[in-house]
């Protein structure tokens, strides 16, 4: 029963990281396309855009929080030495106890995050003025709510050694 | 000096193996609440959030793109024939050739993994099979891959330049001689170990046709240092639009070579988005603790307690190197000089060391903890690519490891090697 909710929990999982995954590769070709083009407006036309700064700017952090997710399976830096050597069944509790802080951080950067999102609705982004700077913050609440079920994966994981482990890829 | 309470959070959460992007952040919002101080945690987001916005910050997606696609597209290849046509004549000529080819490639990606997988897979065979042992064909290839992030474009120089506030301009051009200086130290040391080895020599140059190839395959990959280096370090376009310039020249010459398929192109951008947005959290995050330390007077306790113990700034960088060299061993470049250089850069003002100088000791020392044990990507990558354990190759590598510990007290104690070509490029240095 237990291991049929926590494959449930992966597969989703799964989903959730390839939906991010085709979104921040096409992120960072939006951002290359908007660069080519606006050298080519500064260089040869000599005519610079007004708004591809700001549009970058955009892509690159939706394509930098959407990757928070993308990470989540072994991409995020850690320092693994000391769970190592540590007994096995004290490193499962020490992976779990990580793991619900990482969903503590998470959960309250969603609530802190929607706080600006709220404030960031009055305002819009200078250049792209049908865009409001709201949209741009969104991309940290939204960011952290999809860790949290990649959170509680990570924390389960150990106590299903059984099942086949999803990699980082 | 008493260490709040954030502090060991952060560092206990890191030692229990959260991911370092969270631990950084764990501390100081955790902190914030046992403090019932919930507002700062606000502003500590608002930090996080400014930390990625940045227009500069657009320069490390493209370069990390630029690397993958030229990766792909066989350019690696090129650059080892090319390489061989040199060098491949000289007593040892194989490893000569790994260690030129590590200086050619840093020209055009700004990682040591990157080289060391895609020069390793290559080399590492093609060594054993003239003769070297495998132990020393790997040695060679991780310990001259760490000159990648030295030579520009580098990722981590840019992030420098970026939480330290300097110009990647800059640092690029302070990176160019001491990157040279540690490969050709490398190629002296092969050299003695050659002799001493008795190390197989390729009798007879290469033919006039195989030279020819070899420098027309080799020319346009060569001219990708020439454009984005020139174009930064002249003036004429911004690190950004270098990238992009990067990215597309590259895109351009795998595609018309016929070395790079165009349905291959989806899964470079997808591993560049992966890689550069998991940079760009932990920069994020360096700037939520960074700030944080400074709220709490961290950075200038720490300068004035340094000061206290010396002034003499020669004594500061090497204890500095010390301590840079302990880190590096556990942690990784970006992440240490995300943590450590707000940490330190009062104290280096107080004692007047030029920043662009501190850099160059800084990412030099710090890519050399790549490759050293305990925890180095360097080493796990060498050890995946030639299937030997760890420790093999760390034995084969001390007479390199002496070659980068006496580079890096070269650079300490000489700051022209790095401030010389800035300078005469016209930066303030």
């Amino acid at each position: 029963m237990a291991s049929n909710v926590y494959r449930a929990l992966v597969a989703l999982n799964s989903v959730l990281i390839r939906v991010c995954t085709a979104a921040i590769a096409s992120l960072l070709g939006v951002i290359v396309v908007i660069m080519i083009v606006s050298v080519l407006c500064r260089y040869l036309l000599n005519n610079p855009l007004s708004w591809s700064d700001d549009a970058c700017l955009i892509s690159l952090v939706w394509m930098t929080l959407l990757g928070l997710v993308v990470g989540m399976r072994q991409g995020h830096i850690a320092v693994e030495g000391l769970l190592s050597v540590l007994p096995s069944p004290l490193a499962k509790m020490v992976n779990t106890a990580v793991y619900v802080a990482v969903c503590f951080i998470a959960v309250m950067v969603v609530w802190v995050g929607f706080g600006f999102v709220k404030q960031g609705m009055a305002r819009i982004v200078p250049s792209l003025d049908w865009i409001k700077q709201g949209y741009v913050y969104l991309a940290v609440p939204v960011g952290f709510l999809l860790i949290v079920p990649l959170c509680v994966e990570q924390a389960l994981r150990p106590f299903f050694p059984h099942l086949d482990q999803p990699t980082g890829e | 000096m008493i260490m709040p309470l954030f502090v060991s959070l952060t560092i206990v959460a890191a030692l229990l193996g959260m991911p370092i992007v969270f631990a950084l952040a764990f501390g100081p919002l955790a902190g914030f609440v046992i403090d019932g101080k919930q507002v700062m945690a606000q502003i500590g987001l608002q930090r996080f959030f400014a930390g990625i916005n940045q227009f500069p910050l657009l320069a490390i997606p493209l370069f990390i793109l630029a690397g993958e696609i030229m990766n792909a597209g066989e350019i690696t290849r090129r650059l080892v024939t090319f390489s061989k046509l040199l060098v491949g004549h000289l007593r040892g000529g194989l490893a000569h050739v790994n260690i030129l080819s590590s200086i050619l490639f840093a020209g055009l990606s700004g990682s040591a993994v990157a080289d060391t997988t895609a020069l390793g897979s290559m080399l590492i065979p093609a060594m054993e099979k003239d003769g070297y042992t495998r132990k020393f064909a790997t040695a060679v290839t991780a310990a001259s891959s760490i000159i990648g992030p030295i030579i520009p474009p580098s990722i981590i120089m840019i992030v420098y330049a970026y939480i330290m506030n300097v110009s990647v301009g800059a640092l690029f051009a302070a990176g160019l001689v001491p990157g040279l200086l540690m490969g050709a130290s490398l190629m002296a040391m092969t050299a003695i170990i050659a002799r001493k080895r008795n190390f197989p020599k390729r009798e007879g140059l290469p033919s006039r046709k195989e030279a020819v190839t070899g420098i027309v395959q080799g020319f346009f990959p060569l001219m990708t240092p020439v454009i984005i280096l020139g174009g930064i370090l002249l003036g004429i376009v911004s690190p950004t639009e270098a990238a992009v310039l990067a990215v597309a020249y590259s895109l351009v010459l795998s595609l018309v070579s016929g070395t790079l398929s165009p349905g291959a192109i989806p899964g470079l951008f997808v591993r560049a988005a992966k890689s550069s947005s998991i940079v760009l959290l932990m920069i994020g995050s360096a700037s939520l603790f960074g700030w944080a330390l400074n709220i709490a007077g961290i950075p200038q306790s720490l300068a004035r307690l340094v000061l206290d113990i010396t002034e003499n700034p020669i004594l500061f960088l090497l204890l500095i190197n010390l301590v840079l060299f302990v880190v590096g061993m556990f942690l990784d470049a970006g992440p240490a000089i995300l943590i450590v250089g707000p940490v330190l850069g009062p104290t280096m003002l107080g004692m007047d060391i030029s920043p662009i100088h501190f850099a160059v000791i800084m990412c030099l020392n710090l890519t050399i903890g790549l490759a050293t044990p305990p925890f180095g990507l360097v080493l796990f990558a060498s050890a995946a690519v030639s299937k030997l354990r760890v420790g093999e190759i760390v034995r084969a590598m001390l007479p390199f490891y002496l070659v980068h510990i006496l580079v890096i007290l070269a650079i300490t104690l000489i700051p022209d090697i790095s401030l010389a070509l800035p300078r005469l490029l016209g930066y303030p240095v």
